[in-house]
This record gives C-alpha cells, sequence and structure tokens, in this order.
C-alpha cells in the first residue's frame, strides 16, 4: 500500500468531504480499468486543495465523484455528513444543485443565454422565485467583479469574464465545496493570474476550495497538495501557499 | 434525503423554446409544415362548411320551421329509385280538398307548383324566370311578406284570375327606374298573357350569392291553364301550431294513405317531409366529409409528429452540452425532459398557431371572391389547438426522455 489517509484536522467536527477505501473500476468488456484503487482523503472546511496528477491518474474520476456526477463502484464519501455514493440520480442531482460549485476548463456557460441568466441557473432548479434568484446572481456577479456585466452573453465577454461568470455561477447557491477542474487551462497567463487571485479571495472569505490541475505553478497557491498517480494518492503535503505579487490580498 | 422533480416553470420552458424556434427560423418553420398543412385544413374546410351550413339552414328553414310539405317524390339517391316514383299518382286539387275536410290538425294547406317561362312589360322581356303557382293560402304562409299591394283572394285563386305577386327584382327589371310600389295595377304578359301586378313582394334575400328575388307568383288555377294540369302538385301544410308538427305529419300521411286506398303492407306512394328532413341528411352529408377530412389531417399530423421528433432528436444531439451544464448545476431527470417537451410542445403549437392563421385567411379569401359567409368557427380554434399540443407530447416525449437520461459527464465531454 504505498497510499496513505490523509492526517485528520479538526477532530472534533466532522469534515467536510471523507471519503473511505473509494473505488472506481470500469468494465470495458474483457478488461476491468481500475480508475480509482482504494482512496481515502478527508478535506476540512475552508481548505484550498489542489489535486495534482498526470492524465490517467484517477485525479477527473475522483473529481466526477466529489462533485456527485458519479457514484463509486466501492467505498463511501460523505459530503457534509451525508453518505452520498448510494444515491440514485435524481438524489445526485438535487446535491449538485445544494452542495457543488463547479468551475470547468471549457467554462460551460449556455452560450444564448446572459450572465445573469447563466448564473441564475442552479436557482432555478432549487425552484427559488425569479426576484430571490435575481438578488442572489447579481449578488454573486458583484463578488467576481461582474455586475455591469449581467446583461452581456458569453460571446460579448473575455475568456477570463467567462470563467469569472461561471464562478460565480457556482458559488450562487452558497455551495460546501467549489471544485475547478483546470480553471486556467483555456486561459493566458495574465488572466489566469486574474482567476486565480478570485480564488485565492474566495478562500479566505471561508469557502472550500478544491482544484484539479496538472500544472504546478497553479497547485503553489494551494494549501496542501494532493498527488495521484495509477488510481491511488501518492503524496498529500501541506505547503505555505504563493501570493500574488501585483496585488496585497486582505487577509 | 433528495426531492426531485421540481418542475421549472412553464414560463421558463416555453421561453427556452421560443429562443430556440427564433434561433433557427427557417428549420422551425420546415418542421412545423405537417402542422400548419393539417391545421389550416381543419381551419379552412371547417369554416368554409360552417359558410355552407349557415346558407342551407337559411334555405331550408325560409318558409318557417312548422310547414311540412306533401309531395309525390321524395329525395332520391339512384336512378331506380327515381323510375319507381314515376309511377306514383299525381297530386291533384281533389286531393288538396280531401285533406283540407278532413285534416283536424291542419291550420292552411297551400297548392304549390312550380315552373318557368317569360315575363314581358313593354318593352322589357326577362325569359325563364320562376313562375309560381300558390293557392291563395300562400298568403297565410308567406314568410316574405308585401312590400307594396296584396296577396290574391279565394275567389281570384278558383277562378284563374290573371293576377299575379311579382318579386322585388322582378320589379326593377320589368319597370326600371320606379319604385317598385308603383308596379300595381301594371299589366304585364307572362307566356304571352295578361296579368295585373297586384302586389310586389319583400326581398327573399339571397343565398350562395344568387338573388332569390326573380320571380312571380300566380294563382294555381292560373298556372294549370298555362302550364296543364298533368304535372303533380305539392301541397305545403301549416299545423295549428308548432307543438302539433309531428301529430300533422301523422295525419296527413293516414289521410293520403286511405285517399290512395293503401293496405297496410303498401309502401307510402307520396312524400311528406318538413325542413328538418333537408337538414338531416345535409347534416348526414357534411358528417361524412367532416370523417374524411379527420382522416386525412390524422395524417398529415401523424408526418408533422415524425418530422418534429426527429428534429428534436437533432435538437437534444446538438444541446448534449447544454443538458450536461444544466444536470452539472442539479437539473433532475423530470427537470430537463420537462423542458424538451416543452420545447416539442412549442414548436407544434407555433405549427399549429401558423396553420390557424393560413386557415382562416385562406377561408376569409374565399369568402371575399365567393358568395360563401365567413363563420368564425372558435371549436375549431380549440380543437385544433389541443390537437397540436397533444401531437407534441406524444412525439416529444421520446426526445425528451433522452436528453433526461443523457449521462452529466459524458454530456459536459460532447463536442
Amino acid at each position: 500500500m504505498n497510499d496513505r489517509p490523509s492526517e485528520p484536522r479538526a477532530d472534533t467536527k466532522e469534515p467536510v468531504i471523507k471519503i473511505r477505501d473509494l473505488k472506481k473500476i470500469y468494465d470495458m468488456g474483457r478488461v476491468k480499468v481500475e480508475a480509482l484503487a482504494g482512496v481515502n482523503l478527508d478535506i476540512e472546511q475552508n481548505e484550498f486543495i489542489a489535486i495534482m496528477g498526470p492524465s490517467g491518474s484517477g485525479k477527473s474520476t475522483l473529481m466526477n465523484l466529489l462533485g456527485c456526477l458519479d457514484t463509486p463502484t466501492e467505498g463511501t464519501y460523505r459530503l457534509r455528513g451525508t453518505e452520498v455514493s448510494n444515491l440514485d440520480d435524481n438524489e445526485l442531482a438535487t446535491v449538485r444543485n445544494r452542495e457543488i460549485g463547479f468551475v470547468f476548463q471549457t467554462f460551460n456557460l449556455l452560450p444564448r443565454a446572459t450572465s445573469l441568466h447563466n448564473v441564475e441557473l442552479p436557482l432555478i432548479y432549487a425552484g427559488m422565485s425569479s426576484r430571490e434568484r435575481k438578488k442572489k446572481a447579481l449578488h454573486a456577479l458583484d463578488i467576481v467583479g461582474l455586475d455591469d456585466r449581467a446583461d452581456h452573453r458569453p460571446n460579448e465577454l473575455s475568456g477570463g469574464q467567462r470563467q469569472r461568470v461561471a464562478i460565480a455561477r457556482a458559488l450562487v447557491n452558497d455551495p460546501a465545496i467549489l471544485l475547478a477542474d483546470e480553471p486556467t487551462g483555456n486561459l493566458d497567463s495574465k488572466t489566469s493570474y486574474e482567476v486565480m487571485e478570485l480564488f485565492i479571495r474566495l478562500h479566505d472569505e471561508g469557502q472550500t476550495v478544491i482544484l484539479v490541475t496538472h500544472e504546478p505553478d497553479i497547485s503553489l497557491y494551494a494549501h496542501r497538495v494532493v498527488t495521484f498517480l495509477d488510481g491511488l494518492i501518492v503524496k498529500d503535503e501541506l505547503q505555505t501557499p504563493k501570493r500574488l505579487e501585483t496585488e496585497a490580498v486582505p487577509g | 434525503m433528495a426531492a426531485p422533480g421540481r418542475a421549472v416553470g412553464l414560463g421558463e420552458g416555453i421561453l427556452i423554446a421560443l429562443d430556440a424556434i427564433w434561433a433557427n427560423k427557417l428549420r422551425s418553420f420546415l418542421t412545423v409544415v405537417g402542422n400548419v398543412i393539417a391545421v389550416s385544413s381543419i381551419i379552412l374546410v371547417v369554416t368554409i362548411i360552417q359558410g355552407v351550413n349557415a346558407e342551407v339552414t337559411k334555405i331550408f328553414t325560409a318558409e318557417g320551421a312548422d310547414i311540412f310539405n306533401i309531395k309525390r317524390e321524395g329525395i332520391v339517391f339512384s336512378h331506380e329509385e327515381a323510375m319507381a316514383m314515376r309511377s306514383r299518382p299525381r297530386l291533384t286539387r281533389d286531393d288538396a280538398a280531401f285533406l283540407r275536410t278532413e285534416a283536424a290538425s291542419f291550420d292552411a294547406l297551400v297548392e304549390q307548383a312550380d315552373g318557368s317561362g317569360s315575363v314581358e312589360y313593354g318593352n322589357e322581356s326577362l325569359g325563364r324566370i320562376g313562375i309560381e303557382g300558390r293557392s291563395w293560402e300562400w298568403a297565410l304562409i308567406d314568410g316574405t311578406g308585401l312590400r307594396a299591394g296584396r296577396y290574391f283572394s279565394p275567389p281570384e285563386t278558383e277562378r284563374a284570375r290573371p293576377v299575379a305577386l311579382i318579386g322585388l327584382d322582378t320589379a326593377d327589371n320589368l319597370f326600371p327606374g320606379l319604385d317598385p310600389a308603383s308596379a300595381i295595377g301594371r299589366r304585364i304578359r307572362i307566356q304571352g298573357l295578361h296579368f295585373e301586378v297586384i302586389g310586389v313582394l319583400e326581398s327573399r334575400g339571397s343565398s350562395f350569392g344568387f338573388s332569390q328575388d326573380e320571380f312571380v307568383v300566380i294563382p294555381i288555377r292560373m298556372f294549370e291553364r298555362i302550364f296543364g294540369t298533368r304535372r303533380s302538385l305539392s301541397f305545403a301544410v301549416k299545423p295549428q301550431g308548432p307543438e302539433v308538427v309531428e301529430e300533422a305529419m301523422d295525419e296527413a300521411r293516414l289521410l293520403m294513405r286511405i285517399r290512395h286506398r293503401l293496405r297496410p303492407a303498401d309502401e307510402d306512394d307520396f312524400d311528406i317531409s318538413d325542413s328538418s328532413t333537408f337538414l338531416d341528411l345535409y347534416n348526414q352529408f357534411t358528417a361524412g366529409i367532416f370523417a374524411a377530412l379527420v382522416g386525412i389531417v390524422a395524417m398529415a399530423l401523424v408526418v408533422g409528429g415524425i418530422v418534429i421528433m426527429n428534429i428534436m432528436l437533432m435538437v437534444v444531439t446538438e444541446r448534449t452540452r447544454e443538458v450536461g451544464i444544466r444536470k452539472a448545476v442539479g437539473a433532475t431527470y423530470q427537470q430537463i425532459l420537462w423542458q424538451f417537451l416543452v420545447e416539442a410542445v412549442t414548436l407544434s403549437v407555433f405549427g399549429g398557431i401558423m396553420g390557424i392563421t393560413l386557415g382562416y385567411a385562406a377561408a376569409a379569401g374565399i369568402a371575399s371572391f365567393t358568395p360563401l359567409p365567413f363563420v368564425l368557427v372558435t371549436w375549431s380554434i380549440v380543437a385544433a389547438l389541443a390537437t397540436v399540443v397533444g401531437v407534441g407530447v406524444v412525439f416529444g416525449i421520446y426526445p425528451a426522455s433522452r436528453a433526461a437520461k443523457l449521462d452529466p459527464i459524458a454530456a459536459l465531454r460532447h463536442e
């Protein structure tokens, strides 16, 4: 066994994410591919964690499981104290709606919808009234600094702005975790720093942030780096996060 | 723990659908051509038939709802029937006299016969216009009324006096530029014989755009002198009240059978009918047209529905990534299903509304070029809309369920 359970941090309280012996096996007919081979991981409230690893290491599979887009073959996954590894599709949808905020590499905004409507989307599925929805969505756009772009469609925004709209959408339902999959992968380095600055600020304000990336210089902003290889955690380290030199960030 | 299936608001779904229709205007239009054709043909045919109905009802009920007719020949549906009727005895003035004496439930019986011929005044000559022979009781049942003058009297009927009442158009044509009332007292020639005009009738209106006011009415005995007595008369009977119509028809039938010495096993050799007889027949005929229409429209709708289903399957493929996004942020199976179902229904209804508009435009166009009236039929709109909603649901459910079943991970990766 070359994976180690992560050390528990706040012992008195159950962590936001508690994963035990998580396995995901893809049945490809003749061969069975073990994408996750028994992973143990605890993530505490307000951690800023980077999940690293080469492609095929299992980090994307873990990302899908953490985001409740998929269910594990074996093992348990408790999210905010609730077991979510055995829920059906509709129950998973509801968990995603309430607990998860996704940020994707390709932004994944609805192309014909305005920023405001894109940010409102999770609230629509939560059954919120349109007035309340608009208020919360505008607030989320304000947090990412795009409240003046509420009526713009994605093709009227820059890449960095699109990703900030996507982050606003991820934040709008006050999720337990912000799950970002290569959020700077489609951005130039200047814009990448802007987006990372936003993640740092959100983390400073108490948000739990999980960043999946294969770029080492992006992982430097995290407090903790978990490295995957062949479906297992091979490294789990705390680090002093790098801070952006360009701007003072309030602590 | 989860509470699945909160429906996205109907308005939200319709907005998404309208946006998609607007984004693909031509494709959306082509998709719903089947619906447009089906619905517009329903609307068009229903509107036309309703217009014809209104006219036909007007004609059949023109002489009054209570009046029924005794004729030698009824409605025939074949050459054989027509031949058989020719051997029936004629209805004669003696039959009329018998019925007048014996029938207790009749208020009035009018002997009548119709022909056509020439009518002249001075240099004005009208060829082949309607010449109607009537007995004096016609004054009692005539629903048209007089513009001027009077009806003819019993003695004028029996003594075959050369007096005539004329229709409004006949008055205009014989005495151009003169007030119809000034026709009274003038002497006209009917089939070459001199007649005194004693009355001008009010307009009978028009039906299918043709004037009903070109005719003359003369005493039945005079009519027989001109046209002979070889043709059968027919009788129009006014019962003593609307409540005894059935009874009066039964009595007429019984008396006619006695008069013709029919045995119980013999069939009637005369025909008794009221306006409802013709209306029933006409309604059967239009019901046949409707049944054929329903078949054609059903086929058009099935074809239209299959096109909608195909396009929706394509739309689902095109928008796979969108479905992935929606599912990632928490849309449930039911919410996605609902969204695409509403989109299919909206598309179908969009076609339906175009069809309704087109159908009415065509009906209004036909109405403006023909004498047919334009009747707006509310129920046909309701039926058309209900049908296209049904088509949208039936043919939208499969594509919608395909969308709703998409795996969010695969959908998000879809290019």
